[in-house]
């Protein structure tokens, strides 16, 4: 029961770490909450659904396709609206995020109806028993994505020219212009990533989960808690506390109380920004 | 000038996405037309329709919407081969032939319900409202109801609602407390006639009012049927994952699970069970979630074996219920659902009551109401025996069924004289589908 509990609680953790990163990633840059990353992982959603609909692509196949495209959309996004509000007060900074989860949702709902979709032939399903659990694949796929996303966001942040002008201008905006870099470039650019991030979640996530244009909202909070855990800005710092998010959810809800499960994630919280205001890698 | 013209595009889409689903073609909504009387002496009745508009329900909002411009067609329009309530002829003829209008209200949360329904009483002047309410939407909508004297007609099953002392308030299907006693009727039913065996029962239930006060009286009938309880979870209909929910049900193993849940959190129970090859003897939900259009277009076969109580059903053998039904698929393309149907129907009974008082005045309809709406047994898609609401506003003769998911449809498995299927119990497990 324990290394069930254990594994599930990790599965849990890689989902809220995917939402998270991409909130971590916008902050530590561009100083902008992302309200709008849950939505971000809809549109990916439904994307999925159609190119599985009408190309029949597994979901696991459509990945890239989602990533480069909610990579565009991003971009797009930023150009369009994020930029203009960049030059405006700090509150339409803060909120136009907000705003675009509204457009987000709304429009979708206009497209394509408020149906609940699912995807209904997966190239894994089914589970393993491997003795001491049963391991869902339809989760392994979450895990493993989760996984892979975390790594390439590393690799390509510490070991691309792109990633490391990305990084410079989060430290100090200004000191990177001078010595060349195109700081509007690297936030064009990190908004684009963010979305990325999204569009391979919520690539995955059609693998466990039936999705309907609301169904962003409901994972944001936890989002945006899992970042305020690890630290804001810190993508690593998001990711671990998205495990930790999955872990007391699933522990104290399986061996405590259902009713206890939210109440124990917002008491370690508070407990972790009291001590650790920053969270946990927080700079 | 063309990003802002975009950007002038996104946020039209913010606009229009408050009214998504508004959109289908046919009947006017939201701030419509002017010139309509609640008297019913103008050309025109109003009936408020609430719907949500955003949200999970957003899907079930679509379905009661459409079902009511079938109705108002077949009230406003001549279909002589239709044996429906005012198929014959045009408009009601207590009222000088007035046609119905359905006006929509936005119903996504129990604060938008209170202002849209005053915005329905105040500026579109509605006769009455009905639509897909929660109990906790009725009871806010009630409040202006109440002051401005309207009828309201809501499904919402919480005894609370007819024991709150409305004047104005009327539930023609049963509330909670039927429901739940027929499901532990059945339970004993099962045990007597089929040796089931069953002994242990775990209840899970979302957290609003509609799932807390069904498991209250699901957990005092429990020991009267002499059934032990392993288990009591309560959940957030809005809740990313229930592992845990699942894993403490699965380590506690009880004959039957009774689920009171919402539309997305009863499919994320679905594939969480199944995920974790999970499946008790028998899978007993409570309405709402297990009643949607969507449980069954998602799950398919996997809905197989999960039981529900319901207030209609498709093979009601009853013509009027056939012809509802079809005409809702040709619409849509997929199965009306209990739920939409009777949300929809609540509509028909307000121009019913109206017509037989003949006139909209609220004290008038009201007195209709206790004495008997007539409706034909025949044209009406329930069969019920009559629409007669008593102080409290319930139907008399209100009353419940039972329906399994097998192969994919729906099928009615008590009461006996209404069954169309015997159950299937105890359920197959996931492996052995």
């Amino acid at each position: 029961m324990f290394a069930q509990v254990l594994y599930e609680g990790l599965t849990m953790g890689t989902i809220y770490a995917l939402l998270a990163m991409g909130i971590a990633l916008v902050w530590g840059v561009m100083n902008i909450l992302s309200f709008s990353q849950g939505e971000f992982m809809m549109v990916a959603m439904y994307i999925t659904f159609f190119i599985n609909k009408f190309m029949n692509w597994d979901p696991l196949m459509a990945m890239p396709v989602v990533i480069i495209v909610m990579f565009l959309l991003g971009l797009l996004i930023y150009n369009l609206i994020i930029a203009r509000a960049l030059r405006g007060p700090i509150l339409g900074q803060r909120l136009i995020t907000f705003a675009l989860s509204l457009v987000l949702v709304n429009g979708v709902t206009l497209l394509v109806g408020g149906q609940t979709k699912s995807i209904p032939h997966l190239l894994f399903s089914g589970d393993m028993n491997l003795g001491f659990i049963t391991a869902s694949k339809q989760k392994l796929v979450l895990i493993i994505t989760s996984l892979a996303v975390t790594g390439l966001l590393f690799f390509f942040m510490n070991w691309t020219k792109i990633g490391k002008a990305i990084r410079a201008t989060s430290q100090d905006k200004e000191a990177a212009g001078l010595v060349g870099i195109n700081t509007q470039v690297a936030y064009m650019v990190t908004f684009g990533l963010c979305a990325a991030i999204a569009g391979a979640g919520g690539c995955a996530m059609t693998y466990y989960y039936y999705f309907m244009p609301s169904i962003g909202t409901n994972f944001m909070i936890f989002g945006f808690i899992a970042v305020c855990l690890g630290g804001f800005g810190s993508i690593g710092g998001a990711f671990i506390g998205g495990l930790i998010m999955g872990m007391i959810d699933v522990f104290t809800g399986t061996y405590l109380s259902v009713a206890f499960k939210y109440l124990a994630v917002s008491v370690i919280f508070m407990l972790i920004v009291s001590f650790r205001p920053k969270g946990l890698f927080g700079r | 000038m063309k990003k802002k013209l975009l950007a002038a595009l996104l946020s039209a889409i913010v606009v229009m996405g408050s009214t998504a689903g508004c959109g289908q073609k046919g009947t006017q909504s939201g701030g419509g037309s002017t010139g309509a009387s609640a008297g019913g002496n103008g050309k025109t009745i109003k009936i408020g329709l609430m719907v949500p508009l955003t949200g999970t329900g957003v899907q079930a909002g679509q379905e009661v919407k459409a079902l009511a411009e079938i109705f108002a067609d077949i009230i406003n329009n001549d279909h002589p081969d239709l044996n429906l309530p005012f198929a014959k002829g045009e408009g009601l003829p207590n009222l000088g032939g007035a046609k119905v209008e359905f006006v929509t209200g936005d119903l996504s949360s129990p604060d938008i319900a209170m202002s849209e329904a005053e915005r329905l009483i105040t500026q579109q002047n509605v006769i009455g409202l009905c639509g897909n309410f929660a109990s906790a939407s009725t009871k806010t909508a009630m409040v202006p109801a109440e002051k401005y004297h309207r009828i309201v007609l809501s499904e919402g099953t919480s005894n609370t609602l007819t024991q709150a002392g409305y004047q104005y308030y009327g539930r023609a299907f049963p509330g909670d407390n039927d429901f739940v006693k027929d499901t532990f009727d059945y339970l004993d039913q099962l045990n007597k006639t089929k040796n089931a065996g069953i002994k242990t029962v775990a209840l899970v239930s979302e957290d609003s009012e509609f799932g807390t006060y069904i498991a209250g009286l699901e957990r005092t009938e429990i020991p009267k049927h002499g059934f032990k309880q392993v288990e009591d979870i309560y959940y957030s209909a809005s809740a990313t994952n229930v592992t845990s929910e699942v894993l403490r049900l699965k380590n506690a193993n009880p004959d039957v699970v009774i689920m009171s849940s919402y539309a997305a959190d009863a499919l994320l129970f679905m594939s969480t069970y199944k995920e974790m090859n999970y499946f008790p003897k028998m899978l007993f939900g409570q309405r709402g979630g297990f009643m949607t259009s969507d449980f069954l277009k998602n799950l398919g076969s996997d809905s197989d074996y999960v039981m529900t109580t319901a207030r209609w059903n498709t093979d009601i053998n009853n013509e009027a219920s056939k012809t509802v039904a079809k005409l809702f698929y040709d619409k849509m393309g997929f199965p009306l659902s209990g739920d939409v149907l009777n949300s929809a129907w609540d509509g028909v009974l307000l121009a019913a009551i109206a017509n037989q008082a003949g006139s909209t005045d609220a004290d008038a309809m009201r007195k209709v109401m206790s004495e008997g709406i007539k409706i034909d047994k025949a044209e009406d898609p329930f069969a019920l025996e009559g629409y007669k609401f008593d102080e409290s506003g319930q139907n008399v003769y209100g009353k419940a069924i039972i329906l399994q998911y097998m192969n994919k449809s729906l099928k009615t498995i008590y009461p006996q004289a209404a069954s169309t299927a015997e159950a299937a119990y105890p359920a197959k497990g996931w492996n052995e589908r």
